[in-house]
């Protein structure tokens, strides 16, 4: 390790062109990196639920829809109703479209005093007030219909429409299909001012646009941010742009790993260009901060001189990649792709940085005049008046500084005590956003877009012919129907009660289950079988309950499908094998995944990180003082969530080990300064005053780095990413807190305490 | 004999001598062949036991009973169909006659509820009995409804055909915007016939599995009709067919259909 400085000065030119050899490849791959249009990713891997899941949709069909609402006071007139028809007509006629569903083409069963039918509900469009009155009574009496394709008032129609799910797993079919439903839908302007659009399809194309939007903003503003920064900091432009050279090499190389990698830039992954280029910089302001005018002097010639720079960080900047590297790599353990991927390329990023900081961007210094680039003590006379001042204070108090640390501790741990556990898509956009309000408003006026499916399994053919099997059916849906948030339900047993009370002439004291199995059997014969093999399959021995929710937080989720499980634990369920899952219960059971993951993942890189520190520091004392800072900036993180309301999901549950690789950072830079001093025999608080001094400068400026490079996130348009960048660039300011205050506070406490005790321990 | 009734499409009760087209090298007009497939010979009445095959995508199979009763009234057709496996649908039955104008009267009758209920025309388009058949693939309509166009000529298995191509006319009401059929020149037997929607997509497919002369008139024995999008088929398979019983009229009434 110790060699590199040395190599790379004598040979700027081989070390160049062997960095430039290294990096073209992955810059080669950059224009293959690709966006996805979907969130299909979001999905657990080798998980049984998941399988099962995917074994339900492969027998009652794909349970993926969107609908498209709109409201009118007068929807029972000739002019909206044609227009339903029309829609309904266009929309089905959209490549990649499997089927729509409206009143336009919904099943009507129907039966009077002789005779019986089932035709499409809006087959002809009367003129006269009185049948259209007629229709209006008749959609609003079938409960089939109520919910999902009418508002209880009347006044709001849905059409569904269901697209054609290709087998190669290419989500772009969702974009296509709503570009053909915009078009078309703004054909119909002049007669409906807002059409709504919710669903699966649309929150998922909406999750992938929202998220190149995020990756088109964070990598100019991050680039624009940072080079203020360095400009702020050095005041010096030729250090500005070769900064901006290594970062951008850096970042380029990472990129290009996401397509060596096979990794797609998704809502998660969207986090790592920014994330590497402020690292990226962190390396970068250690050594510039070292180029000083003095070590100039006393060096023979340039080479020298940044040999000596080099010697002197290379080890806490190796250091420092390795252990955010292995933070970040401790993500691994997900069983959720997108976090993984993090893993990998995040990880990947930080031996770039560290390659090409000490391979690069010193050959790229010895290109430059000297003079140009080595500084005087200007710097220090800019920060070193407030290092100064912080230093004396911290000194002076470190016992009450410790006890406010201790009660920020405290209050910290009570406050994230009360941290939900909680991923809630539609919280995944804000408020004012077009998706957010159209979901708001068909799930007021229908019913949820969110789906539990229950399955029901017989040994037996035919099982479901049986009014007893039909009748498990129902009390389950009897009992959803009870919890909250549980807008409507429908099971086979539906179809049935409907013919039943058709052929009874509509006597609603007939929708119920028919009496007996040869009754069912006889019903069937008559009913068209593609509605209900949604719901039944052909041998009538696998049914399916599908139950539409408005709830969209994981955590009432979880709360939903426990009742309905513990229901069904108990009911008698005539031995049938009853199984709920649907995309709300792989969702729960992802948050599951992601809750344990984080506490895997933080207990590895803690473990692995504490390990190279004691390594690194070769004291079992010092590798243990060095935990406190670093575990500091996160229980207070964890309190501010708390405090906050801000729940642990997909996002946050990231900032821990990503904010633990980074927080270590600082304090290696710190400790290892304060070890130099502590070897020349300085005393404690000597050493932690000239750590603090020496180091103070180049701390603050990555710190604040690490700040902008995580603000930039809360430009984002998803609310998790902006709760992420936000807790993260607060993490990085406590973290500096955490290095230059509570821990010489901690120590000088501790050592006063015992030098008073006589004891004089030297720590 | 529920064959017949389905091939029937541009069926019609009546018997003309066989013409054999290719022997006076004369190409037919459509509309000639489709009168001859409408008029062939089906006797005055029949009797036949038919097992229904319901065979799904993944190649699930149900089998159904049924007893077909058949008999010409003039122009006048009329079915009586009756489910006799399995046990749940045992009695089911099904009453169709032709009101002489192209449309048919349907009604069926349920077992379980004793109670008959006339069908209404709008379920044409509709599976029937959930196989891949429609209302309207079982209904005789009237040569008229349709403009017919002679497309080719085909061998199919050894049987010369003629490829007829039936498109509804303006006014007439179908699931079907083109229908396909080949046609046994010799026998004016549908062998083939291909389904498409009014977007010109080919949906569904009718073959001749085995065809058999009996007292001397060709039946279909056995037939399948594949539903193309899903996967679906329905064989129907006919057996013990006899013709020219003296069927009595009174069979074919709601009260025979009550009577089980």
């Amino acid at each position: 390790m110790n060699r590199i400085p040395t190599l790379v000065t004598r040979h700027p030119f081989i070390s160049l062109i062997l960095s430039l050899l290294f990096v073209a490849p992955f810059l080669a791959h950059l224009p293959h990196v690709q966006t996805v249009d979907n969130v299909d990713y979001f999905t657990l891997e080798d998980d049984p639920d998941v399988a099962f899941y995917d074994s339900i949709k492969a027998t009652f069909g794909e349970d993926e829809f969107f609908v498209v609402a709109f409201t009118h006071p007068d929807l029972f007139t000739p002019p909206f109703l044609t227009l339903i028809v029309a829609l309904t007509d266009q929309l089905g006629s959209i490549p990649e479209v499997r089927e729509v569903q409206s009143l336009a083409n919904v099943d009507f069963i129907h039966g009077e005093q002789d005779y019986f039918e089932v035709r499409p509900f809006l087959e002809r469009i009367p003129e006269d007030p009185v049948e259209l009155e007629t229709l209006r009574r008749q959609a609003l009496e079938t409960p089939l219909y109520v919910g999902n394709l009418i508002s209880e008032d009347g006044r709001t129609t849905a059409i569904a429409v269901f697209p054609q799910l290709s087998d190669t797993g290419d989500g772009s079919f969702r974009k296509r299909i709503l570009e053909h439903t915009t078009v078309i839908l703004e054909e119909h302007r002049d007669l409906v001012d807002e059409f709504h659009l919710a669903g699966w399809t649309v929150t998922n194309f909406s999750l992938s646009r929202y998220m190149k939007a995020d990756v088109a903003v964070f990598i100019p503003v991050t680039y624009l941010f940072i080079t203020l920064t360095i400009w702020l900091v050095f005041r010096n432009l030729r250090l500005t742009l070769l900064a901006l050279a290594n970062i951008s090499v850096c970042t380029g190389a990472t990129m290009g790993m996401f397509s060596v990698l096979g990794i797609t830039l998704n809502n998660v992954t969207t986090i790592v260009p920014p994330l590497v280029m402020a690292l990226a910089l962190g390396d970068t302001v250690h050594i510039f901060s070292n180029l000083k005018t003095n070590v100039l002097r006393r060096s023979p010639d340039p080479a020298r001189a940044l040999e000596s720079v080099l010697a002197k960080v290379i080890m806490p900047c190796f250091l420092t990649s390795l252990t955010t590297a292995v933070g970040f790599f401790s993500l691994s353990v997900s069983h959720v792709p997108p976090i993984k991927e993090f893993a990998y390329v995040a990880a990947a990023g930080m031996v770039f940085k560290f390659i090409f900081s000490f391979l690069l961007l010193p050959p790229l210094l010895l290109l430059c005049k000297p003079e140009s680039i080595y500084f005087g003590q200007d710097r220090e006379r800019r920060f070193g008046p407030a290092l100064r001042r912080l230093v004396n204070a911290v000194q002076g108090y470190p016992r009450s500084i410790s006890m406010i640390v201790a009660l920020l501790v405290v209050g910290s741990v009570w406050a994230g005590s009360t941290i939900q556990v909680e991923t809630n898509l539609l919280e995944y956009f804000k408020y004012s956003s077009p998706i957010r309000q159209s979901l708001d408003f068909v799930e007021t006026r229908l019913s949820g877009v969110g789906t539990v499916d229950v399955s029901l399994k017989s040994q037996d053919k035919e099982a479901f012919l049986s009014p007893e099997n039909l009748g498990v059916i129902e009390n389950i849906q009897h009992f959803a129907e009870t919890l909250p948030h549980v807008d409507k339900t429908m099971s086979f047993v539906d179809f049935l009660k409907d013919m039943n009370k058709a052929f009874h002439d509509e006597d609603a004291m007939f929708h119920v289950i028919p009496y007996s199995r040869e009754l069912v059997a006889q019903y069937l014969l008559l009913y068209d079988s593609d509605d209900i093999d949604d719901f039944v399959t052909m041998e009538y021995d696998h049914a399916r309950i599908l139950i539409r929710i408005s709830e969209h937080g994981s955590s009432g989720q979880a709360v939903f499908i426990d009742a309905l499980r513990k229901f069904i634990d108990m009911m008698d369920r005539q031995g049938l094998e009853i199984r709920v899952t649907g995309r709300a219960v792989q969702d729960v059971n992802i948050i599951d995944d992601l809750v344990w993951g984080q506490i895997h993942s933080l207990a590895i890189a803690a473990a692995v990180i504490s390990l190279i520190m004691f390594l690194a520091l070769r004291s079992v004392r010092i590798g243990a003082l060095s935990l406190i800072p670093n575990i500091f900036p996160l229980v207070i993180n964890f309190g501010i969530m708390g405090a906050l309301g801000i729940p642990l999901n997909t996002s946050t549950a990231l900032i821990s080990v990503v904010a633990l690789g980074i927080a270590v950072d600082d304090t290696i830079h710190f400790l290892t300064e304060y070890n130099r001093r502590r070897a020349d025999r300085m005393s404690i608080p000597d050493a932690l005053r000239e750590a603090t001094l020496e180091k103070g400068a180049a701390l603050c400026a990555t710190s604040m780095i690490l700040v902008i490079g995580f603000g930039v996130l809360l430009f984002s348009n998803f609310v998790p990413t902006i709760s992420f960048g936000g807790l993260s660039a607060v993490v990085m300011v406590t973290a500096l807190v955490g290095d230059l205050v509570v821990l010489p506070a901690i120590m000088l406490a501790f050592h006063r305490g015992r030098a008073e005790d006589g004891m004089g321990v030297r720590v | 004999m529920i064959n017949r009734v389905i091939v029937a499409t541009f069926l019609l009760y009546f018997t003309l001598p066989v013409i054999t087209w290719s022997t006076d090298q004369t190409v037919p007009s459509g509309r000639e062949v489709a009168q001859l497939v409408h008029d062939r010979d089906l006797g005055q009445d029949s009797q036949s036991q038919v097992l229904m095959e319901l065979i799904s995508a993944g190649g699930q199979r149900r089998l159904r009973e049924l007893t077909v009763l058949a008999k010409a009234d003039g122009p006048i057709r009329k079915t009586i169909m009756r489910f006799t496996s399995p046990a749940d649908i045992n009695g089911t039955g099904f009453l169709s006659i032709e009101d002489g104008q192209g449309g048919t009267e349907q009604f069926l009758f349920l077992p379980a509820l004793n109670r008959t209920r006339r069908i209404a025309t709008t379920q044409k388009g509709r599976s029937f009995v959930n196989t891949d058949f429609t209302y309207e693939d079982m209904e005789r309509r009237p040569v008229d409804d349709f403009e017919y166009l002679i497309a080719g000529v085909a061998n199919l298995s050894g049987v010369e055909t003629w490829i007829l191509e039936s498109r509804p006319k303006p006014e007439t009401q179908s699931q079907y915007g083109l229908v396909r059929l080949w046609i046994a020149q010799d026998l004016s037997v549908p062998l083939k016939i291909d389904y498409f929607d009014d977007r010109d997509q080919h949906i569904k497919q009718y073959r001749v599995l085995q065809l058999e002369n009996i007292q001397g008139i060709w039946t279909e024995t056995k037939v399948i009709m594949e539903d193309l999008l899903s996967g679906h088929s329905t064989t129907l398979e006919t057996r013990d067919i006899r013709y020219n019983l003296g069927l009595s009229d009174n069979l074919f009434t709601q009260q025979n259909l009550e009577n089980w």
